[in-house]
């Protein structure tokens, strides 16, 4: 192993040790649903808004870009966030830190590769501080009352990709959905006449999905990217009792990704997700992306994406918008990669709206 | 070399920002029900009106502590109320010959002493009292436990055999000999009858020590009785005459103590011969008070405190939908007296309820848990209103240990008044005669009750 991916190596254990649990919600809006669902997709391709995580063996979006994996690959990233949480009539700053994203891939001959890691499915972190005042035998008593959620749903996923055709990928893999979050739930009273309580509990999720994909490549300078996904269903449970059953969407993409010459490249994607029966405040998305990478070796990346979040309170799914712009560095001759990105994300639903910078740090290894 | 900076200035970014990134702040506003998780955390308040079942007195006409174990002995005449008298024997002198002139081991009688002088600590005094005086009285050495008020022989002796009689408010107004600035208690002297009233603020509450003087001829050396003497005190004032005096039964107490000063014959030549200082402790000797009239028997209600001390034992019946399944925020106990505490202001006490560790009845004895302090009120002269006790601590407690009795003892704490350190389970019970009655179940209008707040069990959304 080079000096460099020794750096490598030592950097991506010190971004691990230095790891806090899962920390706020991505989303405020998640808290009316199921949660704020992850996205797919590696720093690299955040930083072009998404659009490029189609056609990127480094995102779990779609299985057929995993035949392109002509080394094994490991990749793992941390995203930083700051969002200002703004109510008509206050705002507040919120901050957190998470790893998306972990992905391993390789081939085992034959013209197979397989790949497998895991990515947020649904967020579920949370800290919630409301103050009010009730009354209690007659006399009106302030109370602090606090709800706090740790934890998330994860999608381990293993996939295998090949070329069938000469200019057709196909993929497919499995996601086992599983999680849990430790919850609680307490009231502080300021009249120390009434103890201050709590109620804790941990709730374990699992779930099952299948995807399947294909790229295509009529011409050298032109992806075609089409791929499924379908997520049965979400059980959540309770000290072994099923408390609920929530159905997941399926979700159906297309991609298109141009290259129009050696140091530039442009892409744009579609998704369509069928949450609206995943339970109360829940809607069917459709998510778009558009975004180019321009030079090679340093290149410079950026993004934009639109359309909505998938829970939200209110009768109307909140929007969102959002700008991203990045780049990497490649060392030891490509067997180790840091990608940097920065993204900034508006939102607005009825009654609140959300700003979030997002800063991001990808670390890929190629040994 | 630009290589190299630029690679090092990309890892320092990265390891910057890795480090930065791990702290976090969390909590954002809620704006419920909107933005809030679905669950709710709902407060219920209800009073249950037959939750204390089978609820008991216990403690007359023997009680937890008795007249004669009492940690004090009362001195109170209280007109109409109640009359009570301190009476105590101190033991045998420590000698009553001594060798002449040694080394020749001869040994003479010791004459009647030159000065008697006897302390009595004083743990309660009644503030409000004015010419609050003491009688000190010569009693029989028959007296004992089962001496009682009208026993001819102590009456008598209580009508005929005064030895002295001291003003406290007259003995304060002298000066001190010792000052409180530079002492940790002051004395006052009186030097025409060599009375000391010391002041002692050491303990934190204000308590008293009278020395008294006595001469021969009030108080004799008898040797056939090996210098035992008994005395009585008595008090009066021109109202709320009430004190306390520490008994050889209070923990780190100070009982009365006599000091001879004998005088021997030593060849021809009388010298003074200081004896060893006797007490109310120990064989032969006896501390008490006798009061009248006779403790109130137990009737259909609920009793605390008095003399003999009596407990009251309530029996919870908590619906278990509320104990098991819900969080208690705060329990009342409340109790409507049937009757008023009588005594002066200095009888108030704390009315303790406790957690019964094991539900014997009367021989039920309470939980020790220094994590679970008592849960108390103040219990003050006069009628009380309602009274109302937290006791969210029991019934917590309750929850967590399924084993515990859901038993809870009514109990008096008299502990302010004392030096005594409050030992856990040891609280001065039987330290005054006031006493306070509830009705009981039994009374269907009146009887107790526990208020509890609670929140249900909160349902996780999932």
């Amino acid at each position: 192993m080079s000096r460099a991916l020794r750096r490598l190596a030592l950097l991506a254990a010190l971004i691990g040790l230095g790891a806090g649990p899962l920390g706020a919600q991505d989303s405020q809006f998640g808290m009316s649903g199921l949660g704020t669902p992850g996205r797919f997709e590696s720093v690299r391709s955040r930083a072009t808004g998404g659009a490029f995580a189609p056609f990127d063996a480094l995102s779990a979006l779609v299985d057929a870009t995993l035949a392109w994996a002509d080394h094994i690959t490991i990749t793992s990233g941390s995203a930083t966030s700051y969002r200002a949480v703004e109510f008509p009539d206050g705002r507040t700053w919120v901050r957190a830190t998470r790893f998306p994203v972990l992905g391993i891939s390789g081939p085992i001959g034959h013209g197979i590769t397989v790949g497998g890691g895991f990515a947020t499915y649904l967020d579920k972190s949370f800290d919630i501080s409301t103050r009010d005042t009730v009354v209690i035998r007659g006399v009106p008593v302030p109370v602090t009352d606090r709800y706090t959620s740790d934890g998330a749903v994860a999608d381990l996923r293993v996939a295998a990709a090949g070329r069938i055709f000469q200019k057709l990928f196909v993929g497919a893999g499995v996601h086992l959905l599983t999680g849990s979050a430790r919850v609680r739930a307490g009231r502080d009273f300021a009249d120390s006449s009434y103890v201050d309580t709590f109620e804790s509990s941990e709730l374990s999720y699992d779930g099952f999905g299948a995807s399947a994909s294909l790229v295509a490549v009529p011409v050298p300078s032109l992806r075609v990217a089409a791929f499924l996904r379908s997520d049965s269903r979400l059980r959540a449970r309770e000290n072994g009792t099923v408390l609920a059953r929530n159905d997941l969407p399926t979700t159906v993409g297309a991609a298109l990704r141009w290259q129009p010459g050696s140091r530039a490249a442009v892409a744009a994607s579609v998704v369509s997700q069928s949450w609206g029966s995943a339970g109360t405040n829940a809607y069917s998305t459709v998510n778009w992306s558009a975004g180019a990478e321009l030079g090679r070796g340093t290149p410079l990346r950026l993004g934009v994406r639109g359309g909505h979040l998938p829970f939200g309170p209110g009768g109307r799914a909140p929007s969102e918008f959002g700008l991203a712009g990045g780049t990497g560095f490649t060392f030891s001759e490509g067997r180790g990669l840091i990608d940097l990105s920065l993204e900034h994300l508006s939102r607005s639903g009825v009654g609140l709206r959300e700003r979030v910078w997002t800063l991001m740090v990808g670390i890929t290894v190629r040994p | 070399m630009t290589l190299l900076i630029r690679r090092l200035a990309v890892l320092g970014v990265v390891a910057v920002v890795a480090v930065w990134a791990c702290t976090e702040d969390l909590t954002a506003p809620g704006r419920c029900d909107d933005f809030c998780p679905p669950e709710k955390i709902v407060m219920h308040d209800t009073i249950l009106d037959t939750a204390i079942t089978r609820d008991s007195a216990y403690g007359r006409p023997i009680g937890y502590v008795n007249l004669p174990d009492a940690p004090v002995m009362l001195a109170e005449t209280l007109p109409g109320l109640r009359t009570s008298r301190a009476l105590f024997r101190f033991n045998p002198v420590a000698l009553l010959r001594r060798v002449i002139a040694p080394p020749d081991t001869t040994t003479g009688p010791l004459l009647q002493p030159d000065s008697v002088f006897v302390a009595l600590r004083i743990v309660r005094r009644e503030a409000k009292a004015t010419n609050l005086t003491l009688h000190v009285y010569r009693l029989p050495l028959t007296i004992d436990s089962t001496t009682t008020f009208s026993d001819p022989a102590v009456s008598d002796s209580f009508a005929t055999a005064l030895l002295r009689s001291v003003n406290l408010d007259t003995l304060l107004a002298q000066p001190k000999i010792k000052d409180s600035l530079i002492a940790l208690y002051s004395v006052h002297f009186d030097s025409t009858t060599d009375y000391q009233f010391a002041v002692d603020t050491t303990t934190g509450q204000v308590q008293y020590r009278l020395i008294l003087k006595f001469d021969s001829l009030a108080v004799p050396f008898d040797t056939t009785d090996s210098g035992r003497v008994a005395l009585g005190v008595r008090v009066t004032a021109d109202s709320f005459a009430s004190i306390s005096l520490s008994a050889s039964e209070q923990f780190n107490g100070q009982p009365p103590s006599i000091l001879w000063f004998n005088r021997f014959d030593s060849l021809g030549t009388i010298v003074s011969f200081r004896q060893a200082p006797r007490s109310t402790s120990g064989p032969g000797a006896f501390d008490g008070f006798l009061g009248t009239p006779g403790p109130t028997p137990l009737d259909s209600n609920l009793l605390v405190g008095g003399l003999p001390a009596a407990r009251s034992l309530l029996r919870l019946n908590v619906p278990r939908s509320i104990l098991d399944s819900t969080q208690i925020v705060r329990a009342t106990l409340i109790l409507i007296p049937s009757d008023s505490i009588r005594g002066v202001p200095s009888d108030s006490f704390n009315l303790l309820v406790l957690p019964a560790a094991v539900d014997f009845g009367a021989k039920s004895s309470n939980l020790a848990d220094p994590s679970l302090p008592p849960d108390s009120a103040m219990m003050h002269v006069g009628l009380p209103d309602t009274v109302q006790i937290e006791v969210t601590n029991i019934l917590r407690r309750w929850q967590v240990d399924t084993t515990l009795p859901r038993t809870m003892i009514l109990e008096q704490q008299s502990v302010p008044h004392l030096s005594g350190f409050p030992l856990f389970g040891f609280f001065n019970e039987g330290a005054t005669l006031a006493e306070a009655r509830f009705y009981s179940s039994r009374a269907a209008l009146q009887r107790p009750r526990l208020r509890i707040t609670y929140i249900p069990r909160i349902t996780f959304a999932p």
